[in-house]
């Protein structure tokens, strides 16, 4: 799986076994969130960016990472600096970038094949709630998989309507898209008891 | 646990998937810039809503649950290219979480609507917004240190645009329903 947010390296980061990331996340979202003093903060974020740089990622992804929350950080910042001043701002904007790109990091270090066996592996504490962690696996997997099924299902609702006379616009083409994406859900899933899937 | 109390059979499970797949899908729409509206209007919570209407409220949420548990993996399919866990971090985190509401109670209000097309817009309107925003602005609050009313306004931006897609989700809803009735939860 080549499609997810996953950049292929060799650093320690990119080694280290997707349950102690998660982990060491949390603990840094906790210390992040309890931290008000902008000199700890500081001091946070500055280790943040020395772990980003020994992952080898290049520093355009940071950037871009953070670039996707631009106008919520414009926001945030005006209303902040109105109530509380620079300096309370300044705190929240490093707070909130660092916890972001902390989280950013973990996704680009970690491959989606081993996130969905520590999930998998995480889900069978549920297990005596009835939860089977693999047809937990098995429903993530195959979401994946019925995205670009259902990309081309609506392309060709589209089409179909562009062909009767019809304009681009795409909600009324949703109504024979979701009909037959239903009735596809009906098909896969005789398919899916036919070769014992009976019991998830 | 109630939602687990009942087994998950496989009908469930391919039709969670499926939903899960339509939102993921309607993420790679390009925005579209409506007139008079500041922010682009994105197609996803369309489908959050229509997941709700559609498959029920626990399919509904169960769905929307699967959707972000894949963008959690990893996958970019948020609108705009977003995934990994980052976008479970930011401030704007609680909308997200928000949608697994807004199914539910889309659902749960849809049921009770008998097809009619007024109740089927409340269910969409309270389900689609109302549910999506008691989470997303409380989180936004405490995220980003704002009081509730400032959080608020600054979500107004996108009201104009979820309240046309929760029209676009009713309209849709009951033209599905009368068009394959064994949709119905």
């Amino acid at each position: 799986m080549t499609i997810g947010v996953y950049v292929p390296g060799a650093s320690a980061l990119h080694r280290a076994s997707p349950g102690v990331k998660l982990i060491g996340l949390a603990a840094f979202a906790v210390c992040l969130s309890l931290t008000t003093n902008l000199a700890l903060l500081a001091a946070l974020a500055v280790g943040l960016l020395l772990v980003w740089g020994s992952a080898d990622l290049g520093w355009q992804r940071l950037i871009s990472s953070l670039t996707l929350l631009k106008w919520i950080l414009v926001v945030m910042f005006v209303f902040q600096f109105l109530s509380g001043g620079l300096l309370a701002a300044t705190e929240l904007m490093l707070t909130i970038c660092a916890l972001v790109s902390a989280a950013a990091l973990v996704s680009f270090t970690t491959r989606t094949d081993d996130m969905l066996e520590t999930l998998q592996y995480a889900f069978s504490a549920f297990a005596r709630f009835g939860l089977n962690p693999n047809t937990v696996a098995f429903a993530l997997v195959f979401v994946i998989r019925l995205v670009p099924f259902v990309a081309t299902v609506g392309r060709e609702a589209i089409e179909a309507r562009l062909a009767r006379g019809g304009g681009r616009n795409p909600i009324p083409a949703l109504v024979p898209m979701v009909i037959r994406l239903m009735r596809e859900t009906d098909t896969l899933s005789e398919a899916l008891v036919a070769r014992g899937f009976a019991r998830p | 646990m109630s939602v687990l109390s009942k087994p998950v059979d496989v009908r469930t499970v391919v039709r969670c998937a499926m939903f899960a797949a339509l939102i993921a899908a309607l993420g790679l729409l390009p925005p579209i810039p409506v007139p008079i509206i500041p922010v682009p209007v994105t197609a996803q919570t369309l489908g959050v809503m229509l997941a709700g209407a559609v498959l029920g409220a626990r399919n509904g949420a169960l769905a929307v649950i699967l959707f972000l548990g894949v963008v959690a993996l990893g996958f970019p399919l948020l609108s705009g290219g977003r995934g990994g866990l980052g976008v479970f971090f930011g401030p704007s985190a609680g909308f997200l979480l928000g949608w697994v509401a807004g199914a539910f109670v889309t659902g749960v209000l849809a049921a009770a609507s008998e097809c009619k097309f007024p109740r089927l817009i409340i269910a969409c309107l309270v389900g689609g917004i109302g549910a999506v925003y008691a989470v997303g602005i409380p989180w936004m609050a405490v995220a980003a240190d704002l009081t509730m009313v400032q959080a608020a306004v600054a979500s107004m931006v996108f009201l104009p645009g979820d309240i046309l897609k929760a029209v676009a989700a009713a309209v849709a809803t009951r033209a599905i329903r009368r068009g394959y009735p064994a949709a119905h939860p």
